[in-house]
């Protein structure tokens, strides 16, 4: 639950979306500034917070914030 | 084989009203689940135009656009060419405070936004801002719904295209009705679209690479148009995008490739995807080696395409050719005429590398406000490019690099002088120069070496907040140096190569 809610946080803050409104499965089709620029700010942000190196294939393979969920996960 | 177009057509929007006439019924535009066909898309332009009027706009003023990919966009542009008015579009990525710096230079009579800008833009800029609300075309009810083409001069403003720059030098490029006609035609035959395409636009529109390879020669040949948002919002459904709507051509950029490369797509999302006959790949190189994987993976042969902001596209490298090898830029579209040059306007020999100059009807009329710098560059009538390139023994034309001073981040153009524009608004930089240095996913990204004053501290944090104030998000820089000096030349000039390479 702890990674699911600094998730929503960093993507509340990085998308200016409300927090209450994140939901897991939303994707870059839901978010307006979800963009290709967006993914990388994205990534940079989550990189910070959880002290992480995404992979160019892990990247990729985010189309959802579930995907970032369970990517972390993975990483421990 | 394209159908028979009226000659001599000088304004593209009479290629609308001929397919309107002609195949009233084909669908021109699928967008969000809906389909456009010619003549209702006609009729809406004509709409458009009698909004255009009830705005008191004339032909020749300058109307400003941010809208961001959608049936609105198509209309307005091609409206605007039937009315006579002059389209000068921004990319709807671009932030308020970054377009009101380029809109000081320009002047418009009105801008055209979405909710996303307008309560900045109607408070900092000197004209009318008009919100373009989601339920715009379905409240467009103009009782009368003809109107004639607009009949262009030799000269005669279509569009105005806005390139990154200083405020100082800026680099605002006109397009005639005669520029678009002569390019347009010229992509149509080099890329043998006609009526039966199905063009996939996945970048925005507010930068000319898609209005010059898809949306607009689309519109000349009476193809079809699949609209989306953009390529980052369709990614997971791409190919069946494709396989849907038997899509025959895509235009991507080097980043789109990566991503279609590393996307994790499963098998059968590709396996019915022969409809497309090849996509095409431009706004800055792709490696050979990309090419190679992506027709290797997907069976789809990536074309390479090169053209200017100033030109449109000036090469054709046309993959179903038989013989066709990737690497190369291909080329000369039969529009201009292309050279390779030495800094003495020699023409150099086979192999050897030089300037790109262009000359033809595609070469733009001037930069707006800033007849010096087109002087500069327009020289008995070559367009220098400040690309640098060279013929091989077959007659292909190959791109090595850039002469001028651009970063290419994610197939946008960054002036690096406008970024380090806004360095030197801060009191505590005493000197600033940003450079490209390659990233595997951008192409390039933005590293900006900063000189601090003496007496002041200030850290990299605090100057990407000021930057914020200023730059849209992909102009900010990725990464921030502070170093003692910045090499400079005997003259003083800063060297930004000697950077790059250190």
């Amino acid at each position: 639950m702890i990674i699911e809610d600094k998730v929503k946080q960093i993507i509340s803050e990085t998308f200016k979306v409300r927090r209450n409104d994140i939901t897991m499965e939303m994707t870059a089709e839901d978010i307006e500034l979800w963009d290709s620029l967006g993914q990388l700010i994205l990534i940079s942000n989550l990189e910070k917070e959880f002290n992480v190196i995404f992979e160019l294939e892990e990247i990729f393979e985010i189309m959802s914030i579930r995907d970032i969920i369970n990517i972390l996960e993975r990483k421990g | 084989m394209m159908k028979d177009l009226p000659a001599n057509l000088t304004n593209l929007s009479s290629a609308i009203r001929y397919h309107a006439e002609t195949s009233p019924k084909k669908v021109y535009l699928f967008y969000k689940g809906n389909e456009y066909e010619y003549a209702q898309i006609d009729k809406l332009i004509n709409q458009i135009c009698h909004f255009y009027e009830s705005l008191e706009l004339k032909q020749g003023d300058i109307i400003s656009v941010v809208l961001r990919n959608g049936i609105e966009y198509i209309l307005f542009y091609l409206a605007s060419l039937r009315y006579g008015t002059v389209f000068n579009p921004y990319p709807y990525t671009l932030e308020a405070k970054d377009i009101t710096r380029y809109l000081s230079n320009i002047n418009p009579k009105l801008v055209f936004c979405q909710e996303r800008h307008y309560s900045y833009l109607k408070d900092l800029v000197k004209c009318s801002v008009y919100c373009v609300r989601d339920d715009f075309i379905a409240g467009l009810n103009f009782d009368v719904i003809s109107w004639n083409d607009y009949e262009p001069s030799e000269n005669s403003p279509a569009c105005l295209y806005y390139s990154s720059g200083t405020t100082g030098n800026p680099k605002n490029i006109l397009f005639s009705y005669k520029n678009m006609a002569a390019t347009i035609s010229s992509v149509v035959r080099g890329f043998k679209f006609n009526e039966n395409d199905i063009h996939l636009i996945v970048l925005p529109l507010g930068h000319t690479a898609s209005i010059n390879y898809s949306f607009l020669p689309s519109t000349l040949c009476g193809a079809t148009i699949v609209l989306s948002e953009s390529f980052w919002k369709i990614r997971a459904q791409f190919w069946s995008l494709i396989q849907k709507y038997n899509v025959t051509y895509v235009e991507v950029v080097p980043s789109i490739v990566l991503a279609l490369l590393n996307t994790p797509y499963s098998k059968n999302d590709y396996t019915n995807i022969d409809s497309l006959q090849f996509i095409g790949c431009g706004s800055s190189m792709l490696p050979l080696e990309r090419q190679i994987q992506f027709e290797e993976k997907y069976g789809i042969k990536v074309a390479n395409l090169y053209g200017l902001s100033e030109t449109g596209p000036t090469h054709i490298d046309y993959p179903i050719k038989e013989g066709w090898e990737p690497g190369s830029i291909g080329v000369p579209l039969d529009v201009n005429e292309v050279k390779i040059v030495d800094d003495e306007n020699r023409e150099l020999v086979v192999g050897e590398t030089g300037e790109i100059v262009i000359k033809g009807e595609n070469v733009f009329i001037d930069y707006y406000g800033n007849r010096e710098l087109y002087n500069q560059v327009v020289k008995n009538e070559y367009f220098w490019t400040g690309d640098l390139g060279y013929i091989d023994e077959k007659g292909k034309h190959y791109f090595v690099g850039r002469k001028k001073e651009l970063i290419i981040k994610g197939g946008i153009n960054i002036s690096p002088d406008e970024i380090d524009e806004i360095f030197y608004k801060m009191n505590e930089v005493s000197e600033a120069l940003s450079i490209g240095v390659y990233d595997e996913y951008l192409g390039e990204k933005i590293v900006s070496y900063v000189v601090l004053k003496k007496e002041y501290k200030v850290t990299a944090d605090e100057i990407l907040s000021h930057c914020r104030d200023f730059l849209s998000r992909d102009k900010i820089p990725d990464q921030i140096e502070f170093v003692e000096n910045i090499p400079k030349g005997h003259s003083g000039k800063f060297l930004r190569k000697k950077l790059g390479s250190n």
